[in-house]
């Protein structure tokens, strides 16, 4: 149940008016009874010693020895009061006759004078002189000060009051005044004064009974008076109080609680000033201090606001820069499958997957030369942007290396070294490294600190090559390295990838393993680079599952395709004339190998020289691959250099009808070369220039 | 390549042997050179020669233009493969091949 503030403190002072009302009404009421009582006990007793005083104690006393006397008569014995109870009319009227003689003595109309006009002028009750006499128990009327029917004839008799009994039997004849309501008298204070003669003897007892019925009703109407008039002085203050109360604490709470509520609205609509800095409160209490707290409070959070409001555009922009570096980080990655479209002796797919915005994995793979195919695979340690900066620097450091045609060996300690120098953030990355001469599948890896590579040979299994780890790059200076030799045949496969992939891990903290990756690999062996990744891919998404991804997950696979007996034969050499004979040497062996006749053998000679010392002479390269393929009746030539792009195929023919004088130098060779071959074909691609001339007989 | 010289007044005949590819075209370039002051009739005997490339043919039309200014030149036996390269590019029309 939800009161308001003024509900509560209304109820509040009501109870409180309740419980004062009811304690100071209570005191009241004792202490106004209590001095009314005593005031008529005082008022009794004093009118009955009055009384006892003025009347003549000889003629009472004559008086009551009479009666006491004529009552006597009646009575069985000493100690026996008269048999009342057996009175009948007739035994009433001769009792009271027998007392007739006491009323109409002298002394009896004299004193009955006194005490009337007394009881009279006091305003008392009832006014009475009677005989106590101890002996039968019974008090007996002697004058009764009452002029009216009611009166009681001398010789009523009525029991002692027990009380009294209990003081005359220590001798005590003047009875302290006493409250009693009977429902015959209503309310009376009764008192008793002795009457004594000369000698101290008491001859009776001056009774008088005021009746209190007025005072006890004056008494409640105190009580209703008192009760009203609290009432009103409860209602009056309640009606202050929550007048003030709401001037004061009521109306200022309802203002803050106004403007904080509208203290988000006041800012989304950009008002200059909010409905709290508007406030005015001024109660100079704690709602004050409240209001100024609040105050306070919208400024700070104002400050604040803006503060989140820089800080949020600080990291959205950040967020947009690092979107950039992985735009950056991602296209220097070779991303564009197949990316040697027209190299049928292989097929190679590779995917990265930051953990974060940028990652510190990398793969990479280029061709060196026409025949050879460099392949790496890497981990920066650590994540983000810092493990992304030394990935780009690592990755390009490997490159250069890889692409001066240096061993796996000494690419990785070349690069190492590159990368110890300056290396003060102490960062390290994990490298396999592994050159595939494509024309034979010999290849010539080195492991720096990665991941063991998994293999499958044609119609086998995927197993990881447990191969020799050396210490990971840019950990020490002048480490070493060993380089081991593998070689792939048509329809192997070999598959490498970072801790991502083994280090996996599901939401009950399981890793992914290689065990799983094997099986994994296994299950989608057949299906091409791509898919066997991308089904890799999707069993550790299943495995891991809602689990957050903690590091970069990249794979690479790369598969050696069957191409039977039409494998080209290649050959690398330097491109000086001094190679000239090798070069020719080579075609002739193959084309003689395969008994081409010998006048395409020498037609060939002549073709490979003018293609080489074309490429020697202004191309600018500095490797050549040759390749020779010889089927029936038919031979290919290939030749492959990293030097400018030419196509020698676009030149157009010199004019031959020309006398010797008119003729240009040059231009020659590549006509003779066409002529003597039967067609080519050029591109250019990864840097490289491959011409292919084909041969047939 | 080999390049016999066989010299008898202002007659030079040189026996090429061999191959007249890139690589030994300056050889023959430089004896010509060395040797064609006051020839007039100079004679190439290519038997032994087992192809020429399109660096030898230069060498050739070289020697042809500076005959045709002192005197006259001749080719001698030409092998099949060479007198194909000779027909392909046209210099069988300006050589005088015997």
């Amino acid at each position: 149940m939800k009161l308001s503030l003024r509900t509560k403190v209304i109820a509040a002072v009501l109870l409180m008016a309740v419980v004062v009302a009811g304690v100071a009404g209570l005191i009241s009421y004792n202490v106004y009874s209590r001095s009314m009582e005593e005031h008529y006990e005082r008022l009794t007793m004093n009118t009955a010693r009055s009384a006892a005083s003025m009347v003549d104690a000889r003629a009472v006393a004559a008086l009551a020895e009479r009666t006491v006397e004529i009552y006597r008569s009646f009575c069985p014995d000493a100690h026996t009061p008269p048999d009342f109870d057996s009175f009948d009319e007739q035994d009433w009227a001769d009792y009271y006759a027998a007392f007739d003689e006491i009323a109409r003595s002298p002394a009896y109309q004299e004193t009955f004078d006194i005490l009337n006009t007394l009881k009279e002028d006091n305003g008392v009750l009832w006014m009475y002189v009677a005989y106590m006499d101890a002996q039968t128990g019974q008090g007996i009327y002697i004058i009764d000060a009452d002029s009216t029917a009611d009166a009681c004839p001398p010789g009523t008799c009525g029991d002692i009051e027990p009380g009294n009994q209990a003081l005359m039997e220590q001798g005590i004849y003047e009875f302290p005044p006493y409250i009693t309501n009977y429902e015959e008298f209503g309310w009376l204070a009764s008192a008793a004064a002795a009457i004594t003669d000369e000698d101290g003897t008491v001859v009776a007892n001056a009774f008088v009974d005021f009746s209190m019925n007025e005072v006890v009703a004056d008494r409640e109407d105190f009580l209703l008076r008192l009760t009203a008039v609290l009432a009103a002085v409860t209602l009056a203050l309640i009606l202050v109080l929550s007048l003030v109360f709401s001037r004061t604490v009521v109306r200022p709470i309802n203002q803050l609680s106004r403007a904080t509520g509208s203290f988000v609205s006041d800012k989304k609509e950009e008002r200059g000033s909010s409905a709290i800095s508007l406030l005015d409160i001024r109660t100079g209490d704690e709602v004050e201090t409240l209001a100024c707290s609040i105050r306070q409070m919208e400024q700070e959070i104002n400050t604040y606001i803006s503060n989140l409001t820089q800080v949020t555009a600080e990291r959205e922009r950040i967020g947009a820069e690092l979107d950039v570096a992985r735009n950056i980080q991602t296209s220097m990655l070779p991303c564009i499958f197949p990316p040697f479209p027209q190299r049928e002796e292989f097929s190679i797919f590779a995917a990265m997957d930051p953990a974060k915005e940028v990652g510190g994995d990398f793969y990479d793979f280029f061709l060196v030369d026409d025949d050879h195919l460099a392949l790496v695979m890497a981990d920066v340690s650590g994540k983000g942007v810092p493990a992304a900066m030394f990935m780009v620097i690592a990755k390009t450091l490997l490159k250069n290396a890889a692409q001066t045609g240096a061993s796996p060996k000494a690419v990785l300690e070349k690069v190492n070294d590159q990368l110890c120098e300056n290396n003060d953030a102490g960062m390290f990355v994990t490298v396999w490294l592994g050159i595939l001469e494509i024309s034979t599948g010999k290849l010539v890896c080195a492991n720096a600190g990665h991941e063991f590579p998994a293999i499958r040979r044609a119609d086998g299994q995927f197993q990881l090559f447990r191969d020799k780890h050396g210490f990971v790059l840019a950990g020490m200076e002048h480490s070493r390295y060993r380089e081991y030799e593998l070689t792939l045949c048509g329809g192997d496969t070999l598959f490498v990838y970072t801790d991502g992939v083994a280090e996996a891990t599901d939401s009950r903290n399981q890793l992914y393993g290689t065990e799983r990756m094997l099986d994994a690999l296994n299950r989608g062996s057949d299906a091409g680079c791509e898919e066997l990744i991308r089904s890799v891919r999707a069993d550790i998404d299943a495995f891991v599952g809602e689990a957050p991804q903690f590091d970069d997950i990249t794979m690479l696979a790369l598969e050696i395709k069957d191409l039977g007996a039409g494998r080209m034969k290649k050959m690398g050499v330097q491109p000086t004339l001094d190679s000239l004979k090798r070069v020719t040497a080579f075609f002739e062996e193959e084309l003689k190998g395969h008994r081409a006749p010998t006048r395409v053998v020498e037609q060939m000679d002549v073709v490979a020289d003018e293609i080489f010392s074309n490429i020697v002479a202004y191309s600018g390269a500095t490797a050549v691959t040759l390749g020779c393929e010889v089927g029936e009746g038919c031979a290919r030539l290939r030749f492959s250099d990293n030097g400018r792009p030419y196509d020698p195929t676009q030149k157009p023919d010199p004019d031959m009808t020309r006398s010797p004088e008119e003729r240009e130098e040059g231009g020659l060779g590549i006509y003779i070369v066409r002529r003597l071959t039967d067609a080519a074909t050029y591109y250019y691609s990864d840097g490289l220039n491959v011409l292919t001339l084909e041969k047939r007989w | 390549m080999e390049i016999i010289k066989e010299s008898s007044g202002t007659d030079l005949t040189l026996k090429l042997q061999g191959r007249l590819d890139t690589a030994t075209a300056p050889e023959l370039e430089r004896e010509l050179k060395d040797s064609l002051g006051g020839v007039r009739a100079l004679t190439l005997d290519l038997e032994r020669l087992e192809y020429i490339s399109s660096a030898g043919l230069r060498v050739l039309l070289s020697a042809q233009k500076t005959m045709n200014k002192q005197g006259s030149m001749v080719v001698r036996n030409v092998c099949p493969m060479v007198k194909e390269v000779f027909d392909l590019t046209g210099f069988s029309d300006f050589l005088t091949i015997q």
